[in-house]
């Protein structure tokens, strides 16, 4: 197990800079997930922290050690790939002994060893196997088995589900939840998608254009979002976005949404006039007496909620409801957001505002 | 289930124009082999016999014993061999080193790789000469093996780049996390997966130097180090008539090593390479 920091990273491809001035503790024994959309940087930090590419600029700090110049092989890192990255020429057995082969295990105990992780990732059969004979979802698990084998310090992921179908990315997703639980080791991993980081997380890091936006729990993250582009990046269905303005009210400051006749009161901001973008999670906008006049372009039922889009002058919101109470598309309803739900980011900057 | 009779026609006539093809292209082949084992009296019958009354092995014990053959076909696998082995060798090792390191002026290298293979032979034919005998390997099988190499390497290199460029780096990071050197990333991870690769350069490169003519002619006039393609010319020249059936004996014995060589690497050719390691 150990801590790593980063301490000021920068990575640049000649003029182009990947990843700028990064700086993030992880703790020892933390699931840490690097979030982002593509082109974030965040498979380049992780890239960077297993030895594969070194940063520009910056420090790495495995326990407080520099390992700015240490190779790959001798960081104790185990890393899974997107690809999964098995070695085609070789039987499951042999994938899984390599690592064990290369820090010199004896072979006996090399055979205990992969016993026991084809036993814990049930993959026994599979032993005999070459690699290119397996379902995607098998080589996955050989591929986490090639990482646990060896009990690495350091646990990294690069999107391993992102290729495998939804059923089996959610039994995957429990199951790096339970290696996790079992092993206790530092995992920092990387994904684009929001579910997995809130689902798996101690900690979200929130980054875009190789820039870190939010560090926090998954919580801090969905109830607080520290930008606007954090706040339309995690939470599905995505939040509502209104621009507006912070003018004085009846009762002190308010938000004005632009041609509408919105407000919203925030007593805590200063009514400067400040151009402002509103966000409003969709089970956060209700509908009620006097609220927003919106026509119902949209009812999406999944069974246990609907999703009802509506048409709010010139833009589209979405409502989170637990039954449609009878609505049809081109009714017209009544839109109000549930008090104190109300996100404000500034319109220029997109940073948040208040509290 | 019955077949409806016009697939049953269709698949028939498919089958009889495959067939058909393949005769066209293998006669050569089976007249070559036919003519070798004929007794020379029904050599060039009319009408002509596809096989003969008896067979005979005498022109392979004519051609094995009483001509320069041996000496020119242990000359020729000598020749191919070395300069195969040599060319494959450093085109592995620069084919590597072009896909997966960066330098400047990478691209233009792999570019200006093949420019010496896209000159007519006989343009280099003088320059050649005298570099090879300012080595001091004038009239040497050594100096047909640099030249060989000369050709070789570039055509060797441009498509193992192919080959080595197709392999996904992830597999070769993998195996560096797990504790592997560069050397044993090299030879345990990326030659066993390019070895489809490997093998079919080498065909290539072999064939292609054991089928060469113009060099082998100009560069070795000592009967003893004279390689096959211009010692059977001379075989054929020096007699007064051209005696078919050792000649064709001497095509048959010709053709053996390339066909084992096929034989030998085709597991490698159909496998397909890469497969299984990457998804997505």
């Amino acid at each position: 197990m150990a801590a790593i920091t980063l301490n000021g990273i920068r990575k640049s491809y000649g003029p182009h800079t990947v990843v700028e001035n990064l700086s993030i503790d992880v703790n020892r024994g933390e699931f840490l997930t690097l979030l982002g959309p593509s082109g974030c940087g965040k498979s380049t930090i992780l890239r960077m922290i297993a030895g594969l590419d070194s940063p520009t600029d910056g420090g790495i700090l495995f326990d407080g050690q520099r390992v700015n110049d240490v190779d790959p092989a001798r960081r104790n890192v185990a890393m899974v790939f997107q690809s999964y990255a098995l070695y085609p020429h070789m039987t499951v057995r042999q994938n899984l002994e390599y690592p064990l082969r290369k820090r010199g295990v004896p072979k006996a105990r090399r055979a205990g060893l992969v016993d026991d992780v084809a036993a814990i990732l049930r993959i026994g059969p599979l032993l005999e196997r070459r690699s290119s004979q397996l379902s995607g979802g098998q080589q996955q698990r050989v591929a986490l088995g090639r990482a646990m084998i060896r009990d690495p310090a350091v646990f990294l992921f690069d999107e391993p589900l992102s290729n495998l179908d939804a059923t089996l990315r959610a039994h995957m997703r429990a199951e790096i939840i339970r290696l996790h639980l079992r092993l206790g080791k530092t995992m920092v991993y990387v994904t684009h998608d929001q579910i997995e980081a809130m689902t798996m997380s101690t900690r979200i890091a929130v980054l875009d254009g190789g820039r870190l936006l939010q560090l926090g729990t998954p919580d801090e993250v969905y109830a607080r979002p520290a930008t606007r582009f954090v706040a339309g990046f995690v939470g599905t269905p995505r939040m509502n976005f209104i621009p507006g303005a912070l003018v004085q009210g009846d009762a002190g400051c308010v938000f004005r949404a632009d041609g509408l006749t919105l407000d919203v009161p925030v007593p805590s901001l200063a009514p400067s006039g400040r151009q402002v973008v509103a966000g409003i999670r969709p089970q956060d906008l209700l509908p009620a007496e006097g609220g927003l006049p919106g026509r119902v372009t949209l009812l999406e039922s999944t069974g246990q909620e609907v999703l009802v889009t509506a048409a709010l002058g010139s833009q589209e919101v979405v409502m989170r409801l637990e039954d449609a109470n009878g609505l049809r598309v081109g009714d017209t309803v009544g839109l109000a957001p549930r008090p104190g739900k109300l996100h404000l980011f500034d319109a220029e900057s997109g940073e948040r505002v208040g509290p | 289930m019955k077949t409806p009779p016009m697939k049953t026609l269709g698949r028939v006539l498919r089958d009889i124009l495959v067939w058909a093809v393949i005769g066209v292209f293998s006669f050569p082949l089976v007249w070559m082999l036919v003519t070798s084992v004929k007794p020379r009296d029904q050599t060039t019958s009319y009408p002509p016999a596809l096989l003969p009354d008896q067979f005979t092995l005498e022109h392979y014990v004519n051609l094995l014993f009483n001509t320069a053959f041996p000496r020119l076909f242990v000359n020729s696998l000598f020749v191919s061999g070395v300069s195969t082995l040599v060319a494959v060798l450093c085109a592995t090792a620069g084919a590597y080193g072009m896909t997966r390191y960066r330098f400047p002026g990478r691209s233009l290298m792999a570019r200006l790789v093949l420019f010496a293979y896209l000159l007519p032979a006989v343009v280099l034919l003088v320059p050649l000469y005298v570099v090879v005998a300012g080595m001091g390997l004038g009239d040497s099988l050594w100096g047909l093996v640099v030249t060989y190499i000369t050709f070789a390497l570039p055509f060797a290199l441009w498509l193992l780049r192919a080959f080595m460029a197709a392999l996904p780096p992830d597999v070769e990071a993998a195996a560096a996390i797990d504790g592997a050197s560069r050397w044993a990333v090299f030879f345990e991870i990326v030659i066993p997966q390019a070895l489809p690769g490997i093998m079919a350069t080498a065909v290539f490169t072999f064939i292609g130097a054991y089928n060469e003519y113009l060099y082998a002619l100009v560069f070795v006039n000592a009967d003893a180090r004279m390689t096959l393609p211009p010692g059977v010319m001379r075989l054929v020249k020096e007699s007064y008539n051209i005696d078919w059936n050792v000649m064709m004996a001497a095509a048959v014995v010709i053709t053996a090593p390339v066909l084992v060589l096929f034989a030998c690497v085709q597991r490698h050719f159909s496998q397909g390479f890469g497969a299984g390691s990457v998804k997505g």
